[in-house]
């Protein structure tokens, strides 16, 4: 079955993959042009600042306005040794360069993806802000930098336009059709725009952000922001997608999977708007920008080969950078980039582990261990029963024990640890009930059953290959749908990471219909079946059922 | 990928990877004018300690954080033009206690720590 199975599976994923490739070259000509206004005075740093970037954009504006994108990068070196890529820090704040550097085009390193998205019909501008670099956290700093461009592009997009472009870009700008790319500190830079954008009126109508490698100064419970004042910044009511490289040995906690936790979790106020998380497996830090220079050389990752090759981790940045802009402000399709359900495309190498959220208010959630009374009772009002199984739950750090798990996601994340057997004898299984006082629900309006899982540090899971066990739904007449594998779908591996192992959750989404025989008006019960391992060690959280992607 | 590999790899939950900084060393400074503006510090100003290495510290996203006994001091800046030189400052120099142990290392990023001596005020270490 399981060949079979493969086949259909790239033949579907083929057919949902849409338009293919999101990195083809678009139809028009491209061209750029630096802006710098330099002593602009901002509300969070304590000095002026220079609003300088790059713009690239096509030379043929016809049929806008068109949508902006603007990319913001991460804390590294300003000032460079001339033929070097040896990037310094400052002593001088606002930052000069001593006699014999030069200032360190930090911006230019996202070239590669503001021509190619350029050429699909968008404005993109890069952001520096060298200004507010080598200095504690700088998320607000970083926030407020962006809000100013927005608010000179809005100079610039007006009738009379403003210098350095005159009238260029006079109208051709839409400004409620914004997107933020946001690397490393830049990450957490653009929810902070987002952030004062709603605190203005939402002037600017932010679609999404893509976050590589980001920070979350905000949510961290110890050692930082002590001094700085940084708040906690969420990506709601907007599309987000998160880049984790697995070998980040910069943000080598890979602080972004706390940010997905906590957008995946959040009801939308406004918009429903799907949250992705992109655990790239042998992807490092810095060479998303091709200004950064490389990790540390003595750097590694555990059990998977890093990527040396800039051009081949560039090539995934384009990949899914381009595929974000183009699906939330062009409205193309290519959202199985995100959540999984197609095969990757062939240019991006090494496996990416999803992480996938619909939609919050679109979804039903069945349990993510918050309920009263759990793990014995789920969010849905039913009783979780098991057998042969031991379930403990745990809520943030609680679920590093017993050490040495690592565990990194967000502090308001609850998950089971299944670990089975226990002491009992049989096939373990762990029995949810779905409905209310484990009533029948009525399922047929949704079109995924899909749960968050993740291998515990544990030596009862596989060290390679994949954990694996079988999922089937019951009805209320007592029919019971075929045992489908969860390897049919995704692979559960053991950790890694750079320096320690971390258990990162990744999504698994089965379509209702694999679940023939049973009637998805009257579900029952979700029923986990350990029958394919005798043992094993997993994290579950986040069980639910999805709509279709929109 | 053997038994005995995959065992070894297992059994490892983590592996060191940044490294400490060589040659570290601390001095111990009065405040800086522009810092005690900026903080608005008391009049007496900051406590401004020095770490000088042998070679650069690193610009990373995650930032350098001197632990001095229970304080932990996260304003920082550059001391010099090749960046050997970390300069922290504290505005609560009552809290600092002779003695106590001292590490810097870049947010919860444990491999990159590097110790220190224990910090006097008056000795500089030495």
């Amino acid at each position: 079955m399981r060949p079979i199975f493969f086949v259909l599976s790239f033949l579907l994923g083929a057919a949902l993959y849409g338009q293919g490739d999101p990195t083809t070259a678009g139809p028009r000509k491209v061209t750029s042009q630096e802006y710098k206004i330099t002593g602009v005075p901002l509300p969070t740093v304590s000095y002026p600042i220079d609003v300088w970037g790059t713009v690239w954009y096509p030379e043929d504006m016809t049929g806008g306005p068109l949508p902006l994108v603007l990319l913001l990068h991460g804390n590294h070196g300003i000032c460079r040794l001339p033929g070097t890529q040896t990037d310094l820090g400052t002593t001088i704040f606002p930052p000069f360069c001593p006699a014999g550097q030069i200032q360190t085009p930090n911006h230019s390193g996202y070239e590669y993806i503001a021509t190619r998205l350029a050429s699909h019909g968008f404005i993109v501008a890069s952001i520096n802000v060298n200004a507010i670099n080598v200095r504690a956290n700088g998320g607000p700093e970083r926030g407020a930098t962006v809000l100013e461009h927005f608010r000179y592009w809005d100079v610039w997009n007006s009738a009379d336009g403003a210098a350095p472009f005159g009238k260029l870009f006079s109208g051709k700008v839409n400004l409620q059709n914004v997107g933020l790319m946001g690397h490393s500190r830049g990450g957490e830079g653009a929810r902070a725009a987002l952030e004062f954008s709603r605190q203005a009126g939402s002037p600017y109508n932010i679609k999404g952000i893509i976050e590589i490698g980001p920070v979350d100064f905000g949510r961290t419970s110890s050692l930082t922001a002590l001094t700085t004042g940084n708040p906690t910044y969420n990506a709601t009511d907007t599309a987000f997608s998160v880049i984790l490289p697995s070998c980040d040995a910069d943000v080598s906690d890979n602080q972004g999977m706390r940010v997905f936790d906590r957008a995946a979790a959040t009801r939308e106020l406004s918009s429903p708007t799907p949250k992705s998380q992109l655990y790239v497996l042998g992807a490092n830090h810095n060479f998303y920008n091709s200004e950064g220079t490389p990790e540390d050389p003595g750097f590694s990752c555990i059990d998977f080969p890093i990527i040396t090759d800039r051009p081949q981790q560039e090539a995934i940045g384009l990949v899914y950078v381009m595929g974000f802009m183009r699906t939330h402000l062009s409205g193309e399709d290519f959202k199985s980039l995100f959540n999984g359900d197609a095969p990757q495309p062939a240019s991006t190498l090494t496996p990416v582990n999803h992480s996938y959220m619909e939609s919050p208010t679109q979804s039903i959630l069945i349990d993510n261990y918050t309920a009263q009374f759990t793990p014995d009772v789920n969010n849905a009002g039913g009783l979780n029963n098991l057998g042969n199984l031991k379930v403990t739950r745990c809520l943030g750090a609680q679920c590093q024990l017993p050490a040495p798990v690592a565990w990194r996601h967000d502090q308001g994340l609850a998950a089971a640890r299944l670990d089975w057997p226990a002491d009992g004898t049989g096939t373990p299984y762990y029995a949810i009930h779905i409905g209310d006082n484990s009533g029948p629900r009525d399922i047929s309006g949704y079109a995924l059953l899909s749960f968050r899982v993740a291998a515990a540090f544990d030596l009862k899971n596989p060290v390679t290959g994949s954990q694996d066990f079988s999922i089937r739904l019951l009805d209320a007449s007592g029919a019971v749908s075929p045992r489908i594998a969860v390897t049919d779908y995704k692979t559960i591996p053991y950790p890694t990471g750079y320096g320690f192992r971390r258990s990162v959750l990744r999504t698994v989404r089965i379509p209702l219909t694999a679940f023939r025989n049973v009637d998805l008006r009257r579900v029952v019960r979700v029923d986990l079946i350990f029958d394919k391992n005798p043992q094993g060690s997993l994290f579950l959280t986040e069980v639910m059922f999805s709509p279709s992607p929109r | 990928m053997t038994r005995r590999q995959a065992l070894t790899l297992t059994l490892s939950p983590s592996i060191l990877v940044a490294r400490p900084i060589k040659g570290a060393r601390y001095r111990v400074l009065g405040a800086s004018k522009d810092q005690a503006q900026e903080k608005n510090a008391d009049k007496n100003g900051p406590v401004v300690i020095e770490l000088i290495a042998e070679e650069r510290w690193p610009i990373r996203a995650l930032d350098p954080i001197l632990q001095i006994g229970g304080l932990t001091l996260d304003s920082y800046q550059f001391g010099n033009a090749e960046n050997t030189i970390l300069r922290f400052s504290c505005y609560d120099p009552d809290k600092l206690q002779d003695g106590a142990t001292m590490y810097v290392q870049y947010g919860q990023d444990a491999s990159s720590r590097t110790d220190l001596p224990n910090f006097y005020r008056n000795t500089n270490g030495k």
